[in-house]
């Protein structure tokens, strides 16, 4: 019986073997390129730097590879702090700030943009960045619709563009680890793949009387440029700012905003990320009144099947984290927790000639930017993360419609037969705004 | 692993569970649990609310159920509750009728006869003296009635064993308290006890015991118990008596022809509140009353152990897994809906009915669609309940839903919403609906609402009025735009290709035409198609304002004409904006004209389209690349010839392995990366190639390179050849020769590693042979020989490394390790001892842990004591994979041995970093023991 081991990220790699050797890692420094040249430097412009964006600004700032030129957000606060940050980073006055993306892509010599606004506007401004000749790195899930992540993909391949979408669990070890055992073999015939993701989120009751009050945008707070393309709802604190993710006009709940963690990696391990499922089967969800602003599913389970037979069990009641299980054994990782179904598989090195992908730079930022120098294909493009999505998509339309099983052609990304699930797969854009396609 | 060795608490306690019990108290009168105040309305409607609907089997005959509840010890707050809840759980679900009562009369032979089941209900310290009491519960349960426990019902029957057993087991204390939040796990899902656990384990907010006396998986079958793999539920110090990790929640037993159910949840209110677990006592008193046929064999008898259900990542204890929010159950909930507005909970109207809707099979959710239609109808209802009712018209979707969306669309508010609900449908009528109000709304904004519908759901019938729309400005033109490059069939393409494409306009109108044909090229790729995106590409190439637009119209071009269109595109190469993408796009394509094309031209390209098209070609794996990648290899661009090489490395066979192997020796990153490529090249030609050249090749460089690949690769064929190298002068190959072995050591090899030992010269030749020790003593297979060749080499004069050489003796679990370890400890020398302890600082193992804390606190001299703390110290901060928790046990137990105050301010220094309770609450405890610097 294997005993978890709760490792830290830094040290799990002397976990695996001791005779491991690490992977080469090549580095945009390791073709000869050195420190860049100022003509060289990536420029970046941060498009959303509320919690998430803050975050991921960060690791940009820190990389001599770029420099962030310009921030954009709806909230004027957040745009301010964001943008003395930067200046703060660099000790320079240049950074711009917008409050509009456009003008931001206006903006002159900007090589790439980073998107971390709430997911449903995503598409949007992905599509125009790449319509701008921008490289793009933007979170995840790619989007709120499958319409919309195939706008995404279409747009940036017609554009030529790098697009890397944020699913960042495929530049860290213990999944790279999944993944590498599955696809080298070594877990044998593939007969199980479970996925556990968050269920919740926990209760949020709003009392009656803040209800019956509404509210009104805080005048830093550009309410209708929040909304953007979604639909009009009243505006509330507690609808905005992170717990946008439980309104199905702005997100998907924890299935949509997990599904590029965790289900990713399962599809990478069974080499379905560039295929969408024929069906979801053995759909249930649980929709529990917590709050007046959570509309998400709070449990929920469901099969994604594929048309070669992979089948990956995805639940909110299961192990969070991903688990592979073939003839020859089983691997199980989360953030921080890598498991072997016997010694003898932890103490596997995966040959170099094998399947590897942990070639390459380890953070999934430097990866973005190391794309972008030679043009390569990221870590996550964006077609492999609609694909995903995609799932997450077709399952919540399950949920909602109450569906047990639902089916889809990939092919002409459409739903065959269950026509009751369709009304969850569409969105209508909010005049002005129109989705590119 | 040695788990064992890290904690050397001694927990040999089993000899002081159970067997013992105190003298028998006085017979203390019952306290009385009606001294509680009685429940209110809101506490009973509570338990109500929890009931099951129904009992999972049928009574055989009308059963009669005795709650006893009498306390002569603590007396728990809940016990209203669940003598209301046990009450009522038989009263509503027809299982039994129950009688509460705390008389000990209640256990005389007459009194008993008349139930079939008797429930100790939080009882606490119930004496039982009266022998005729005593018999008459056996022989009751021995005759084939059935006992249930809740909660306290183990912490009875002082002075009466027969009683403790009957019940299966004695509280000893409870290390899990009322607030804590701990886990559970479904011993074994499937049993028909556990079914209102629908096989997942929970989390629980509840005072839960650590079970001592007559308990055992061999004599009774346990359904829940204590997940004990989530350090949530592990206690510190010596909190846990038990041994062997079993803390069992419920269980069930037989007794003659009888049955016992128990279970220790009972201590919170809320309890008696939850569903599921109202659902599994009611379970248990089945069982117990012999209605619900349930397997009590034994755990431990079990053929086969089933695999038990452990606890979800969710801690939200069960209690509080949400069903309704604290709103009352709205009586009415189409009353709520026609109600509703934003300010009014959601829960009661829409979500009720979402829910109603939701649970019917399609066929008859229509019955309720005039029930939505009248709402939508009514004047009276707010604005907010229509726009619920037409999203609920998605769900019952019957003839009068698209009328009724249809009109609902003439009110601006409700436009978007009936349009949403309406693409939704997908069928002709809708279609047509959407197709009129397209033609009827004449503002703006209503007008891109409805066109933006036609985006996501295109349809040829619009096609007409979406080209007038076209020319609209904007926002209305730009999304008429999307809408037919969404319809993609070439009607829409002829329109497109007519919009003058000038001005502001002119842009937007050419990304609508390339999406057009992309789009019809990806879903139909025929070559009606390729020539109509053929000439849209043409086209655009000629017009194109900015480089974006000439890489796409490039790409589209691509697209419809594969490698034909390379002639056409070939003097965009010229243009330094776009040719680092239309190279990138070109090889790609993995055809060999077209990379002849880029080869020839490549000295010309900018070194960003160099490197594109090189990665590209890469990216293919197509064997069409090499010669491409071949001459790129030796390309005057520096940043292009590593480039290559990668690629090589992708796209390449064995073939091209002589290429690399020649740059091995360039310098920085051409090497890196032929090392990279070497790396991959498929198996197993590649490694017969490279074992060869590295036999005859003359270069430090090269020789070191190939050692470090073919470990890469994992050849174990190559390990002699480094066994051979590890003798070489050169300091470079050495190097990579003992960083190969160390990668490619196996089981069985640890004598050829220790053989070794001489021929180390630099500290990188012992770092490496230090990993491959550790590896190979890891995996020996048999840990005695393993001691053996150790202990000969450290025995061996002149064996330089013996600091290493101890370190891996701690990583044999075998006693022979112990005993070789122990004696090194106690040389006479103190020097020798002094070395030993110092080896042990640095070996970074939990074998050497475990040492060094025994000596620190055993060795007679005390410099060694501090020397071997001191070292203790240090692997605690420094071994790879302790946890937190553990890492405060470890300096826990060596506070005791501090002598000094330096050591006492290094453990306390070394916690305050450590995160956590755990790590603050040893920093409180002892900082005033530091004396004031």
């Amino acid at each position: 019986m294997n005993h978890p081991a709760r490792l830290p990220r830094r040290s799990f790699l002397k976990y695996l073997a001791a005779g491991a050797s690490l992977p080469l890692i090549v580095r945009a420094q390791t073709l000869g390129l050195g420190g860049p040249a100022p003509s060289e430097v990536i420029t970046i412009g941060c498009i959303g730097v509320g919690g998430q964006g803050n975050g991921l600004m960060g690791n940009f700032l820190g990389n001599p590879a770029c420099r962030v030129v310009a921030v954009c957000d709806v909230d004027a606060s957040r745009l301010e702090k964001a943008r003395q940050r930067v200046n703060e980073s660099y000790n320079a006055t240049g950074c711009a700030a917008y409050g509009d993306h456009r003008e931001l892509l206006a903006h002159p010599d900007l090589d790439a943009v980073v998107i971390a606004t709430p997911d449903h506007w995503h598409a949007l401004i992905t599509v125009h960045a790449a319509q701008a000749g921008k490289h793009v790195y933007c979170e995840k899930p790619a989007a709120t619709s499958i319409a919309e992540g195939r706008a995404m993909a279409d747009a940036v391949r017609r554009a030529g563009v790098v697009c890397q979408i944020g699913s960042m669990q495929r530049s860290w070890g213990e999944f790279q680890r999944v993944v590498e055992l599955a696809r080298n073999g070594f877990l044998g015939e593939i007969k199980k793949v479970t996925v556990g993701l968050p269920a919740g989120p926990d209760a949020r009751p709003v009392p009656p009387e803040v209800l019956a009050k509404g509210e009104t945008p805080p005048p830093t707070l550009d309410y209708d440029r929040w909304l953007g393309p979604a639909p009009v709802v009243p505006y509330h604190a507690d609808r905005v700012h992170y717990q946008w993710r439980w309104q199905f006009a702005f997100g998907g709940g924890q299935v949509t905003d997990w599904i590029g963690h965790h289900y990713d990696i399962a599809a990478l391990a069974t080499n379905v990320a560039h295929l969408q499922p024929v069906a979801i089967r053995a759909a249930s969800a649980r929709f529990d009144d917590i709050g007046a602003f959570i509309e998400t599913a709070t449990a929920y389970s469901f099969q994604a099947v594929y048309a070669n037979g992979t089948v990956i069990d995805t639940a909110s009641s299961n192990p969070g984290g991903t688990r592979v299980e073939g003839t020859k054994g089983w691997v199980y990782a989360n953030r921080g927790v890598l498991e072997h179904s016997s010694e003898a598989l932890r103490r596997i090195v995966i040959p170099s000639q094998g399947y590897t992908l942990s070639a390459g730079p380890r953070s999934h930022t430097d990866e973005f930017l190391a794309a972008i120098t030679t043009r390569a294909t990221p870590r996550c493009p964006v077609i492999e993360a609609h694909n995903v999505a995609a799932v997450a998509h077709l399952a919540n339309a399950a949920f909602r419609s109450g569906l047990s099983e639902v089916r889809w052609d990939p092919t002409t990304e459409s739903l065959v037969g269950c026509p009751e699930a369709e009304p969850y797969l569409h969105r209508t854009y909010r005049a002005p705004h129109a989705l590119p396609v | 692993m040695h788990p064992t060795r890290f904690f050397p608490l001694v927990i040999a306690l089993a000899a002081t569970l159970g067997a013992q019990t105190p003298p028998p108290p006085p017979a203390a009168p019952a306290a009385k649990p009606t001294a509680l105040a009685p429940l209110t309305e809101a506490e009973r409607s509570a338990i109500a609310a929890a009931l099951p609907a129904r009992a999972r089997a049928t009574p055989a005959h009308p059963r009669r159920v005795l709650v006893f509840d009498r306390t002569e010890g603590y007396v728990h707050a809940s016990i209203p509750f669940g003598d209301e809840a046990l009450v009522r759980l038989g009263e509503k679900t027809g299982a039994y009728t129950a009688n509460v009562s705390a008389e000990m009369a209640a256990f005389s032979p007459a009194s008993l006869a008349s139930y079939d089941a008797v429930v100790f209900h939080n009882t606490t310290r119930l004496a039982f003296t009266d022998p005729a009491h005593r018999q008459a519960l056996l022989d009751f349960v021995a005759a084939g009635k059935g006992v249930a426990g809740i909660h306290a019902a183990t912490d009875n029957f002082p002075t009466w064993p027969e009683g403790q057993d009957l019940i299966g087991g004695v509280f000893h204390s409870h290390p899990w308290r009322a607030n804590d939040v701990s886990a559970i796990k479904l011993d074994e899902p499937a049993h028909v006890l556990n079914s209102a656990f629908a096989g997942r384990g929970f989390w629980v907010r509840e005072e839960l015991y650590q079970i001592a006396g007559p308990y055992g998986r061999d004599h009774q079958r346990v359904l829940l118990s204590l997940d004990m793999s989530r350090p949530e539920n592990a206690r510190p110090g010596d909190a846990l008596k038990r041994t062997d990790g079993d803390f069992p929640v419920s269980w069930i037993k037989t007794r003659g022809a009888g049955r016992v159910f128990y279970t220790s949840l009972g201590h919170n209110k809320d309890i008696f509140t939850t569903p599921e677990i109202l659902q599994h006592i009611l379970d248990g008193l089945q069982f117990a009353l012999g209605d619900l046929s349930a397997d009590a064999t034994p755990s431990a008898s079990l053929r086969t152990q089933p695999t038990p259900a452990l606890a979800p990542d969710d801690h939200t204890p069960i209690q509080n897994r949400p069903v309704a929010v604290s709103t009352p159950v709205a009586p009415e909930p189409w009353a709520e809906l026609a109600a509703y507005t934003p300010a009014r909970q959601p829960e009661a109207g829409p979500r009720a009915i979402t829910r109603l809707l939701r649970g019917l099979p399609p066929a008859e959710r229509i019955a309720f669609e005039p029930r939505l239609l009248a709402i939508l109808n009514s004047p009276s209802a707010p604005l907010a309940a229509r726009r619920e009712c037409l999203h609920l018209l998605a769900l019952t979707s019957g003839p009068g839903a698209v009328p009724a969306l249809e009109k609902a669309a003439s009110t601006a508010e409700l436009l978007s919403d009936a349009c949403t609900v309406l693409t939704g449908f997908a069928t002709p009528e809708a279609d047509a609906a959407r197709l009129r109000l397209l033609e009827s709304i004449r503002e703006p904004d209503g007008r891109v609402t409805v066109i933006n519908t036609f985006i996501t759901s295109p349809r040829p019938a619009a096609l007409k009025t979406l080209a007038a729309a076209a020319s609209e400005p904007a926002p209305v033109g730009p999304a008429a735009l999307e809408s037919l490059a969404s319809l993609a069939t070439p009607d829409a393409l002829r329109v497109l290709l007519k919009l003058p494409r000038k001005g502001d306009l002119a842009a937007s109108r050419r990304a609508a035409l390339v999406a057009a044909a992309d789009r019809a090229l990806r879903l139909a790729p025929s070559p009606v198609q390729r020539r109509a995106a053929t000439r849209v590409a043409e086209t655009l190439l000629g017009e194109a304002g900015t480089p974006t637009e000439r890489i796409t119209a490039a790409r589209l071009l691509l697209s419809a004409r594969g490698a034909e269109a390379t002639k056409t595109l070939l003097p965009l190469l010229a243009e330094p904006a776009v040719a680092a993408d239309l190279a990138r796009a070109l090889a790609l394509l993995a055809d060999a004209r077209v990379l002849t094309l880029l080869k020839d031209r490549l000295a010309n390209l900018p070194d960003t389209a160099q490197l594109a098209a090189i990665t590209a070609a890469g990216e293919t794996h197509s064997s069409v690349a090499v010669p491409f990648l071949l001459h790129s290899l030796a390309s005057a661009t520096p940043s292009a010839r590593p480039a290559a090489a990668l690629a090589l490395g992708r796209c390449g066979d064995t073939s091209v392995a002589d290429s690399l192997v020649a740059t091995l020796a360039a310098p920085g990153p051409l090497a890196d990366a032929a090392r990279e490529a070497l790396s991959r090249l498929p198996a197993p030609a590649t490694e017969d190639l490279l074992r060869d050249r590295l036999a005859i090749a003359a270069g430090s460089e090269t020789r070191a390179a190939l050692l470090r690949v073919l470990a890469a690769r994992q050849d174990r064929a190559t390990f002699p050849l480094a066994v051979s190298a590890c003798a070489e002068p050169d300091a470079n190959i050495r190097a990579a020769a003992f960083e190969t072995i160390a990668t490619l050591v196996r089981s069985g090899d640890l004598t050829a590693v220790t053989a070794l030992e001489p021929r180390l010269q630099k500290s990188a030749d012992r770092r490496e042979w230090r990993r491959a020790l550790f590896a190979a003593t890891s995996l020996e297979p048999d840990p005695a020989d393993a001691v053996r060749t150790l202990c000969a080499v450290l025995a061996a004069p002149g064996t330089a490394e013996r600091p290493t050489l101890i370190g891996a003796l701690t990583l044999v679990t075998h006693p022979d390790a112990d005993a070789a370890l122990r004696s090194l400890l106690e040389n006479p020398d103190a020097e020798k001892r002094r070395e030993v302890v110092r080896a042990l600082s640095t070996a970074r193992t939990e074998g050497a842990l475990a040492l060094l804390l025994a000596h620190a606190g055993s060795s007679t001299a005390s410099d060694e004591r501090i020397l071997a703390l001191r070292g203790y110290l240090d692997t605690v901060a420094n071994l790879p994979f302790l946890s937190r928790k553990r890492q405060v046990a470890g300096y826990r137990e060596a506070w005791p041995l501090t002598e000094r105050q330096e050591e006492k301010r290094a453990i306390l220094d070394a916690v305050r970093h450590i995160k956590g309770s755990e790590a603050d609450a040893f920093v409180k405890l002892h900082e005033n023991e530091l004396a004031a610097p």
